[in-house]
């Protein structure tokens, strides 16, 4: 034993058990785990190990390392650290193998030892099933999040009420029982239970659980893991590879009938062995599953997409149903439950507003007529002397909005127009002098544009014709146009035509109520209007 | 080196290869889909409501007809991954009632349709909010409206209020025929969702 240490290793003892044969290769980077570790706790660090392990360095690459020096045998003694029944047979074949030879053929060996390891990894839980689930709850939150992540727009997410937050909630959770499963396989149960619930609950949470994608594979992959169960059905002794990965004699050799890989062993039913086609089946059926979850979705229909060829049984079902559960094909269900207005609709106050959405609501909030005293008549306004007799105007019960806007339309029909005077309209800016204009009705008619141009962005809304109805309240800094179709008009809140409209604002509304003032070519700049009802034909808003 | 190949030393208990025991995978799937072959069920009958939060550029709604109790809109921006901004109209309604919606997502290649709300029973969600840089209506009205206003002041639709300066538009109900909207970003409390299909093909426009 001590000569072993001493010696750089002599590969050629061979332990009798994993943790002797731990114990027997201290010089090489004890413990094989943490080779960072390693050089300082090796009473005498074998040639060549000085220059291999670096701290933090992955065991991997420490063997990449370790792989040009004529140590060589040390590497599979750091990296089969998670499957040492290979080890040792490793470290035999090393002695016999010339050193000239050791890096090419290592590389190959580390590649199986890395795989192997991940297999007795992977093999000793419900893998399988845990990815499944993962995979179920990593879609479950594109869905809400994707454009969050695509298009860096955290600041347009708005989520109300619990409804949003679901979505992401058991996504998340869905993900957690799959890690937890891999990672702490020994409650598998619960975590499977909870994931299967999870997954079933995620129907009515979120999405409809992710359209049905992300509920069957997380229903899937839970039950997986429930019916994973450890070590039955596995052979106990020499299983594979009786000669190691790194005989020279076998390190470029295809597999073998006996030694085929996994995938291969399922596909050629080569293995006889009994345990093994079932020890597979976890991956069969995650194999399985996806698949079949997404040509199922894709059969029918008229899949646009370059898949198309998948289709080619399409079944004769009604094209525009997928996922092979009856009851949401067809439903012509006239169900005598009315739809219920949902319940929870309270929502607001639960939306902890990841965004800048429930705005600092400045001054109105709570009390609509608040800020109608709010502004008080300046009287020193500039223009006092010119406006001196003019009445001022009730302000509105809201803040105006302060962005640009502007309303243009071809022709407008003016019904029992009248001028209430200039008003000291709220905006978030400061307060703006306005006119106030009072009508029985306003339609408008011929390219009707409302432009708003805030922050470097500009939106229109178009309309083929508007209808305002009701009392009709109308503010605006400017209106122009040509009165009667002729007569160009522009009204300001100081001009004098506004005076005298004012002045005679009784007769033009007596008069318009019957026979409306044409007008045509109308813009109006921050307009602010209120009215009882409101149709508009051909609306279309965008950009 | 016989003892090497049955254990690894960390798992005590789940550390040998295991395998999937069918019986035990069906206890569970089978009740699982049954109760999920339930839900849908109970769903497409528009019993119970189904909650929406999806987003995407390529996400578009049709409705032939939507009312809407408590109805806010104001102008917001969104930012692609090109750096572009994109203004979109920010809508949100209380409560609201689509007649034959469709919603249609680009999932992948695929386009994922999917609509309910045919045959006479609507479609109602509660807490809607829809992000659109294009929606028409062949007719929209309105009743109290207030257009122009203070985005951040919008009371109608409570706790959907745009940044204080905005424009932004309110309305105590709303009504649209021949909805279209091509949305980035869609949230509901609440969906009920009777006559409930989804199925893979041709976007709702």
């Amino acid at each position: 034993m001590a000569s072993s240490e001493g010696s750089g290793g002599s590969p050629g003892q061979e332990p009798a058990e994993p943790s002797l044969h731990e114990e027997f290769t201290p010089g090489r980077g004890w413990p094989p785990r943490e080779p960072e570790d390693g050089p300082a706790t090796g009473p005498e660090p074998a040639p060549g190990e000085g220059t291999s392990p670096v701290r933090g360095t992955p065991p991997w690459e420490v063997a990449d390392r370790a792989a040009g020096s004529a140590a060589a045998a040390q590497a599979p003694d750091e990296t089969a650290a998670a499957a040492p029944d290979e080890t040792s047979a490793a470290t035999l074949d090393d002695t016999s193998a010339a050193a000239e030879a050791g890096k090419q053929r290592m590389t190959g060996a580390r590649a199986r030892d890395a795989r192997q390891a991940f297999r007795t990894w992977r093999r000793s839980r419900p893998f399988w099933g845990g990815l499944l689930l993962i995979l179920a709850g990593l879609e479950m939150i594109a869905i809400p999040l994707l454009s969050v992540v695509a298009h860096n727009s955290v600041k347009v997410v708005i989520y109300i009420g619990i409804g949003g937050i679901f979505g992401v909630l058991i996504g998340g959770l869905l993900m957690a029982c799959g890690l937890l499963i891999w990672f702490h396989p020994v409650q598998r149960v619960f975590y499977a239970i909870a994931g299967v619930l999870l997954a079933v609950a995620s129907f009515v949470a979120t999405n409809l659980g992710g359209f049905f994608i992300g509920m069957l594979l997380g229903v899937t992959g839970g039950s997986l893991s429930f019916g994973w169960t450890p070590g039955a059905g596995r052979e106990q002794p020499g299983r594979e590879r009786p000669g190691g990965p790194g005989s020279p004699g076998r390190a470029g050799r295809a597999p073998q009938a006996d030694e085929p890989s996994d995938g291969l062993g399922i596909v050629l039913r080569r293995d006889t062995r009994p345990g093994d086609h079932r020890r597979s089946g976890g991956r069969l059926m995650a194999l399985a599953i996806t698949p079949v979850v997404v040509s199922g979705l894709m059969l029918p229909g008229s899949v646009s997409g370059p898949m198309r060829q998948a289709a080619s049984t399409r079944p004769a079902a009604q094209a525009g149903c997928i996922i092979p559960i009856p009851i949401i094909c067809p439903s012509p269900s006239p169900s005598p439950t009315a739809p219920a207005t949902p319940g929870p609709t309270t929502g607001p106050s639960a939306s902890p507003g990841p965004i800048p959405i429930l705005a600092p609501a400045p001054t109105v909030a709570g009390s609509p007529g608040s800020s109608a005293s709010g502004p008080a008549q300046p009287t020193g306004s500039p223009s006092a002397s010119a406006s001196a007799r003019a009445r001022a105007a009730a302000a509105p019960a809201q803040m105006a909005s302060a962005a640009q806007s502007s309303l243009t339309a071809d022709s407008a029909f003016l019904y029992g127009l009248s001028y209430d005077g200039r008003a000291q309209v709220a905006t978030a800016n400061g307060t703006v002098t306005m006119m106030k204009f009072s009508l029985s009705s306003l339609t408008l008619s011929g390219h009707i544009t409302l432009t708003v141009s805030q922050g470097g962005t500009t939106a229109v809304t178009q309309s083929s014709s508007m209808q305002f109805g009701g009392p009709v309240v109308l503010y605006a800094t400017k209106l122009s146009g040509n009165l009667l179709g002729f007569v160009p008009v522009t009204l300001t809140p100081d001009s004098p035509i506004a005076l005298i409209l004012q002045a005679v604002a009784r007769i033009t509304q007596a008069l318009t109520q019957a026979t409306p003032v044409p007008m045509t070519n109308v813009v109006t700049d921050q307009p602010y209007t209120t009215a009882g009802s409101f149709q508009a034909s051909g609306l279309r808003i965008g950009t | 080196m016989a003892s090497f190949g049955n254990s690894t030393p960390e798992l005590p208990a789940g550390s040998a290869p295991g395998r999937v025991r069918w019986r035990r995978f069906a206890i569970v799937f089978v009740p699982a889909l049954a109760a999920a072959a339930t839900l849908i069920g109970l769903t497409a009958q528009g019993v119970l409501a189904a909650n929406i939060s999806v987003s995407g550029s390529a996400f578009k709604i049709t409705s032939s007809e939507l009312n809407g109790n408590g109805f806010v809109q104001f102008g917001g921006v969104v930012s692609d991954s090109g750096g572009h901004v994109h203004p979109v109209a920010i809508s949100g309604i209380r409560t609201a009632t689509l007649a034959n919606l469709c919603q249609s997502v680009a999932a992948g290649p695929f386009i994922l349709r999917l609509t309910a709300g045919g045959g006479g029973t609507p479609v109602s969600a509660s807490n809607l909010v829809v992000d659109a840089d294009q929606q028409t209506g062949s007719t929209a009205i309105f009743h109290n409206i207030t257009i122009g206003q203070d985005a951040g002041s919008l009371t109608s639709d409570p706790g959907v209020a745009g940044q204080a300066g905005g424009f932004g538009q309110q309305a105590d109900s709303v009504t649209i025929d021949n909805l279209q909207q091509n949305t980035w970003l869609t949230t509901a409390g609440t969906f009920t969702l009777p006559g409930l299909s989804l199925s893979f093909g041709k976007a709702c426009y």
